[in-house]
């Protein structure tokens, strides 16, 4: 009866959230009232700058680091003390991956895959063939970018429920990134794989990513889905003489040498833009995710 | 090429913390030296006063130029691969000009004070060429230098070699400056010109002093080192293979064989020493005197020196794993199986304190087996005892500090290290001391101290056990 109710608690639960999120080090805050949940099977991208704190977010929602305030849970259990049950359900890739650096790739792989009940031992071998990775070179004289692959490789042989990944495209080259994301897309589409990451590259979002979180400055600015974001914002222009009647709640705003302003506006609840829009002179542009990216964190 | 900016090569070429770390050991020797030559000498009348302060001058000398003058290599390099010749001349010239100034100076001074010029000035070149010769050459042979006084010393009376007051000895000491020169030059050239100087077997040893190191051990041998930086340095057969890696790691039987032949062959070269030295004071009972010198110094010394590396290798490994955000921690947190927080301290524990503490509990046994065969002193063997004891100590308190969360920062660490330093140098001269009073207000001194330093450690160990029972679970990185 009690795994029955745990099973549909589980299911329940969301995969990752976190109320509240605070934390900062000694130079200052990094994270500042974060509220964030992700939902079973979908792909969330969180972009930011550098700095923004999106690794920071990433570590307190693993329970990686003990955050100065907020609660974080994975799977409805507090990410600090997380159950074994958990933690075989997680999979995560670090930004530059430094783990075992006295251990070649095989011996990583066969030794972290005896710690989890639906490794797929069958998988890391093809992968690591597949991706020309020699299996006996030592962990610590790999190059970064082949690394990063067998960490990904470590990550995706786990078969998790929740695939956490920081910064996984920064050292690999294209083609690697290629095949990453279409592993990615796979795992989303066909297991119902969670999957959370962070990322510079936009197009790499554009390309999976179902959801995206925009953090900046240590804050979240927007949450919704990758499709919406096109639908919801758009720059508004507004010539130098309406530039006053500007709307006051804006993303981004930035003022020209001709004295006018462009804006990163949104649709109200009703789908409306806002009045300023209808003024004379004044023009709406379509935003790509990448301006919207530059207008807002620019 | 401009004067000052020879003279200010080394300044730049050297890390800023190697600067003050330099400083400070130069005003120590300086100090040291005249200290020695006023009060222990009773000034330059004394027969041998020239030729012991510049010996004793000679070996600031060398790690002077071992420390603060090799690191031009850096320059060089730089200046060669920026396409700025003039840089590149610079650090040259500025070695040849400091090696220069650091020979004649300070020959000259301690020369015109109490004579054996030619003498002291050939000391001080050895000293030169041999900290540039030990700093250029690859690592596997620049370890060879340490063991040449050590070898002067075994061999002179074999081959009666002249001694530093002798006059055959500028002629000696001018040959092998000579030498260490030319190697200098070869590595010199070599390392300046080569395309990937930094990395590889190869690589001179002053490369690692540059080491980028993390949580505030340094080097220590390696361990506190960067695994990833540490495995592209090592050859195969050096690499620790499991686990939590590094003196944790369990080896095959074959590495573990390997270990330990490095550990006897450096050991049998100082039983050597002594045999040899004992053969000379006593050479009607060569046979007896050698085993018995030899072993008990071996006993008291090496003994002594093997358990408290044995101590701060497993420290500086810890201290370096749990700075990381992006290695081994993530990994072992996440990692199913462990168990429960509970059990994962325990099991964590038991994993990073149960190897030092059984291979310093077996010293323990081994130091006191030895010391009742070879009828070593009960007084030196009870200082021995005491300073594995206080090494158990050291290993419990920073091992527990650092996984507790709540590790030490570098300058008191540093305080606490050189502080168990002492004690252990002192301890052996402990059975040197002559017996009566004497040797028992030493005693007070000695134990008062001890006190002190295992009531400081066991401050620590509580600190970090209760950092690590009120953290959730223990792989949580320290910041540094």
């Amino acid at each position: 009866m009690n795994a029955v109710l745990r099973s549909i608690n589980d299911n329940h639960a969301a995969p990752l959230a976190v109320r509240g999120l605070s934390h900062g080090y000694e130079d200052g805050q990094v994270l500042s009232h974060v509220d964030l949940a992700i939902e079973a099977g979908s792909v969330l991208g969180l972009i930011g700058r550098n700095g923004a704190g999106k690794s920071t977010l990433i570590r307190a929602m693993l329970g990686l680091l003990q955050p100065h305030a907020g609660e974080c849970t994975v799977f409805g259990e507090a990410a600090l003390k997380l159950s074994d049950r958990s933690k075989a359900r997680i999979a995560y890739v670090p930004q530059q991956p430094d783990a075992l650096a006295w251990l070649s790739a095989r011996q990583m792989l066969d030794y972290v895959g005896r710690f989890y009940p639906t490794w797929d031992a069958a998988y890391a071998k093809t992968t690591l063939e597949r991706w020309l990775i020699s299996p006996n070179k030592l962990l610590g004289k790999l190059s970064p970018g082949e690394r990063q692959r067998v960490d990904l490789i470590r990550a995706l042989a786990s078969r998790p429920e929740l695939l956490v990944l920081d910064e996984p495209a920064a050292a690999l080259d294209p083609v690697a990134r290629r095949d990453l994301l279409r592993e990615i897309a796979l795992r989303a589409g066909e297991a119902g794989t969670t999957v959370l990451f962070s990322t510079h590259i936009v197009s790499d979002l554009e390309r999976v990513a179902s959801d995206i979180a925009f953090l900046h400055d240590g804050k979240l600015l927007l949450h919704c889905g990758v499709d919406e974001t096109k639908e919801r914002f758009a720059r508004l222009w507004l010539p130098a003489a309406m530039s006053a009647a500007a709307p006051a709640s804006v993303f981004g705003r930035h003022r020209h040498e001709d004295g006018s302003l462009s804006l990163v506006v949104e649709r109200d609840a009703s789908g409306r833009w806002p009045e300023a829009c209808a003024l004379p002179g004044a023009r709406i542009d379509a935003l790509g995710l990448e301006d919207l990216f530059v207008e807002i964190a620019g | 090429m401009t004067i000052q900016g020879m003279l200010i090569a080394p300044w730049y070429a050297m890390r800023r913390t190697t600067r003050w770390i330099v400083l400070a050991i130069s005003v120590l020797l300086a100090a040291g030296a005249s200290a020695f030559a006023i009060f222990g000498l009773r000034g330059a009348e004394h027969l041998y006063w020239a030729p012991v302060t510049g010996m004793l001058v000679a070996t600031g000398v060398f790690i002077l130029t071992l420390f603060a003058l090799s690191p031009c290599l850096l320059l060089a390099i730089d200046g060669r691969k920026m396409r700025l010749p003039r840089l590149e001349r610079e650090a040259s010239c500025a070695v040849l000009l400091y090696g220069v100034l650091l020979v004649i100076v300070p020959g000259a001074l301690i020369g015109s004070l109490g004579g054996y010029t030619l003498n002291v000035m050939a000391a001080l070149a050895t000293a030169v060429t041999a900290g540039l010769a030990m700093a250029l050459l690859p690592r596997v042979f620049s370890f060879f230098i340490w063991l040449l006084p050590a070898a002067f010393n075994m061999l002179q009376p074999v081959f009666h070699l002249p001694r530093p007051a002798e006059p055959g000895f500028p002629l000696l000491a001018g040959s092998i400056a000579l030498v260490f020169a030319l190697i200098a030059l070869v590595c010199w050239r070599r390392v300046a010109r080569a395309e990937q100087p930094f990395g590889g077997m190869g690589a001179p040893m002053m490369m690692q002093f540059g080491a980028a190191t993390r949580g505030d051990w340094g080097s220590w041998g390696g361990a506190g080192m960067d695994p990833s930086t540490l495995i592209r340095r090592n050859p195969a057969w050096l690499q620790p293979r499991i686990g939590l890696g590094g003196v944790f790691a369990p080896l095959t039987r074959g590495g573990r064989a390997m270990q330990l032949s490095i550990v006897l062959g450096t050991s049998l070269f100082f039983v050597l020493q002594l045999g040899v030295q004992a053969a000379q004071h006593h050479a009607e009972h060569f046979n007896e005197s050698l085993v018995h010198t030899g072993l008990v110094g071996m006993l008291l010394w090496g003994i002594g020196f093997g358990g408290s590396m044995l101590a701060l290798l497993p420290i500086a490994q810890l201290a370096q794993r749990w700075t990381k955000q992006n290695a081994e921690l993530p990994l072992l947190a996440l990692m199913p199986g462990l168990g429960d927080a509970q059990d994962v301290k325990r099991r964590l524990l038991c994993a990073s304190l149960v190897p030092p503490l059984a291979a310093l509990a077996a010293l323990i046994v081994l130091a006191w087996i030895l010391a009742t065969l070879l009828h070593a002193s009960t007084a030196g063997t009870y200082a021995l005892v005491l300073t594995l004891c206080g090494a158990m100590a050291f290993v419990s308190a920073f091992v527990l500090s650092v996984i507790g969360g709540r590790p030490l920062g570098r300058w008191p660490s540093v305080g606490l290290c050189l502080l168990g330093y002492v004690l252990f140098s002192v301890g052996v001269f402990v059975p040197m001391m002559s017996s009566g009073d004497q040797i028992h207000s030493y005693l007070v001194w000695f134990l008062g101290a001890w006190a002190v330093l295992l009531a400081l450690l066991a401050w620590l160990s509580l600190r970090g056990w209760r950092g690590l029972a009120q953290r959730p679970h223990p792989f949580l990185a320290n910041s540094l």
